[in-house]
């Protein structure tokens, strides 16, 4: 009887397991909390795992939080150039890095990359606004493609090193780590880490997103203070 | 852009970046002083060093705007002490103002859908600024030269500004709409500060910025307030304004950095003495020359960049993370 009822739950287990052939990448985050400190200038991120089978492929993927982004763009109208109305793009990653260990198209063929959903042309940017929008992140440093990101030591173990830009958005991040073999996937694991402020730095966050009349009131008081204090301190200077 | 990491740099919480405190000292340190000098609040500077820094462009007005709060008091206080601030004035501009601000987010709404917005805007803006800045280029610079030849000559004579005999009879004073003002020894028809007020803040609900470069000659040329009163009046009046301004943006927008906010002011309180006090010391048609050079060069900045191809063709909000 309990043989049966084993049987019938190692059965049902793996009905209901994804029906895909390939294994979990023994791949891990350094760290899964980055704190943002007033003194915050960015931060190193480090994924290490070892090949399953050797002379594989590693492809590692930071998304940032999905956020709508609304892109402007300058055209030109009778000569001059003015602000265009705003298009938006609904829940886009605020961030995105690609880190391979070889360039990515020579690792994988462009419609296994589609059919994963990974590297920038997998994002809905067709438009003239997405590619403004892929154009402007790329020159702010939060899209990056790093085609030697990933380096891979005596085909067994592999690292990847990768800096944060001070600008980075606050959130939850998603890492996924591929990888690959003869151009398709053959084992993938996705982890998350977080970027949060903490401190001082969190406390006026929370402040003003949860109670912003409060934290309005808070400014307000503040910088009349300030502004009251240094007239009468400098009150012998005019 | 901002991206230089040296020891000087604090973390941004709303605006989520580093930023250098002495570039955002140096910065608050400029503005103060052309609040101080000029009676203006320095939008038209902060925005765009703010965006090149990195700082997105909803939270650089957000945050100004604080900052701008406490420079304006700082000031006030510092006209008031010594009797520049017509206070009775000052209110009727407020009020003015945000009646203007209430119109004109309306009208923004409607010149949105009919299209064009923006080229509207900045094309009436650039026009109005070269009007009035050459208009003030070639009001005081014949009289600083004629005042010249007449010092030189010896024969100081004591101008009507100097010698008031009664209320200055302004616009309007026959009329039923009449007020004095006492401080500004001025009797106006109270519609035209009214008026005013209204139009400078059409200008800061369309543009963000501006009201000032039009409120301070406007207060000068149209409203013939003593040009001691005209600085500690546009300050007082700028208060209130940005009160309100850094209400609504904080409350509607989550747009007010207060670390940055804080970092502009300290730079810029310790410079609106040095604009005051220099204010109080420049004659009166060389403050006004030296605006008009001031407001001549904005309008042609604002110029070359209609006509010049952008370094970026595209700008970037995130709207809705986290």
């Amino acid at each position: 009887m309990i043989k049966r009822l084993a049987f019938f739950a190692l059965f049902f287990f793996l009905l209901t397991q994804p029906a895909r052939a390939e294994a979990e990448a023994a791949a891990d985050l350094a760290e899964d909390f980055i704190p943002v400190t007033e003194s915050f200038d960015g931060a190193h991120v480090m994924v290490f795992g070892a090949l399953i089978s050797a002379k594989s492929d590693i492809v590692v993927v930071l998304e940032g939080p999905p956020a709508k982004a609304s892109i402007r763009a300058k055209i030109k109208k009778f000569g001059i150039w003015v602000n265009d109305e705003a298009q938006t793009l609904e829940a886009i990653p605020s961030f995105y890095a690609v880190l391979s260990s070889r360039p990515l198209t020579k690792i994988m063929k462009p419609e296994a990359m589609a059919m994963r959903g990974l590297g920038f042309q997998s994002l809905p940017l067709d438009s003239v606004a997405g590619q403004g929008f892929l154009q402007n992140r790329l020159a702010k440093g939060l899209y990056v493609e790093i085609p030697d990101g990933v380096k891979i030591r005596d085909k067994k173990l592999f690292r990847a090193d990768f800096d944060l830009p001070p600008n980075v958005p606050i959130g939850d991040y998603k890492t996924t780590i591929y990888e690959l073999k003869n151009g398709s996937v053959s084992a993938s694991r996705t982890t998350t880490f977080k970027i949060a402020p903490i401190g001082t730095a969190s406390m006026i966050r929370n402040l003003s997103m949860q109670y912003p009349a409060f934290y309005a009131a808070l400014a307000i008081a503040l910088v009349l203070l300030i502004g009251g204090l240094a007239a009468y301190l400098f009150r012998k200077a005019t | 852009m901002g991206s230089i990491k040296t020891e000087m740099d604090i973390y941004l919480p709303i605006a989520e970046m580093p930023i250098n405190v002495l570039w955002v000292f140096g910065l608050g340190a400029v503005v103060g002083f052309l609040s101080g000098l000029f009676g203006v609040g320095g939008g038209f500077l902060l925005t765009p060093f703010l965006t090149f820094m990195g700082v997105p462009p909803t939270i650089a007005v957000g945050t100004q705007s604080a900052q701008l709060a406490g420079t304006g008091l700082s000031g006030t206080l510092m006209h008031w002490k010594r009797r520049g601030v017509d206070v009775r004035m000052g209110f009727i501009l407020t009020v003015g103002s945000f009646l203007g601000t209430a119109v004109g987010v309306e009208i923004f709404k409607w010149l949105k859908q009919i299209g064009q917005i923006n080229l509207v805007i900045v094309l009436s803006y650039v026009t109005l600024l070269s009007a009035v800045g050459l208009m003030m280029f070639f009001e005081s610079a014949p009289r600083l030269i004629r005042r010249e030849k007449r010092l030189r000559a010896a024969a100081r004579q004591p101008t009507k500004e100097e010698q008031p005999q009664g209320l200055t009879q302004g616009w309007g004073a026959g009329g039923s709409f009449a007020v004095d003002f006492h401080a500004s020894n001025l009797r106006v028809n109270v519609l035209l500060p009214i008026g005013l007020g209204i139009i400078g803040g059409l200008l800061v609900a369309l543009l963000g910025v501006g009201g000032g470069f039009v409120l301070v000659p406007a207060m000068i040329y149209l409203l013939k307030m003593p040009p001691a009163l005209v600085n500690g009046t546009s300050l007082f009046q700028i208060v209130f304004t940005t009160v309100f301004a850094t209400a609504l943006q904080a409350i509607s927008n989550h747009s007010v950095d207060i670390v940055l906010a804080l970092a502009l002011l300290l730079g810029s309180v310790m410079s609106v003495p040095m604009g005051a006090r220099l204010a109080s010391r420049l004659r009166p048609e060389v403050a006004r020359l030296l605006m008009a050079l001031l407001i001549l060069a904005v309008a042609g900045k604002m110029m070359f960049d209609l006509f010049s191809t952008p370094d970026q063709l595209f700008s970037v909000t995130m709207v809705g993370l986290s």
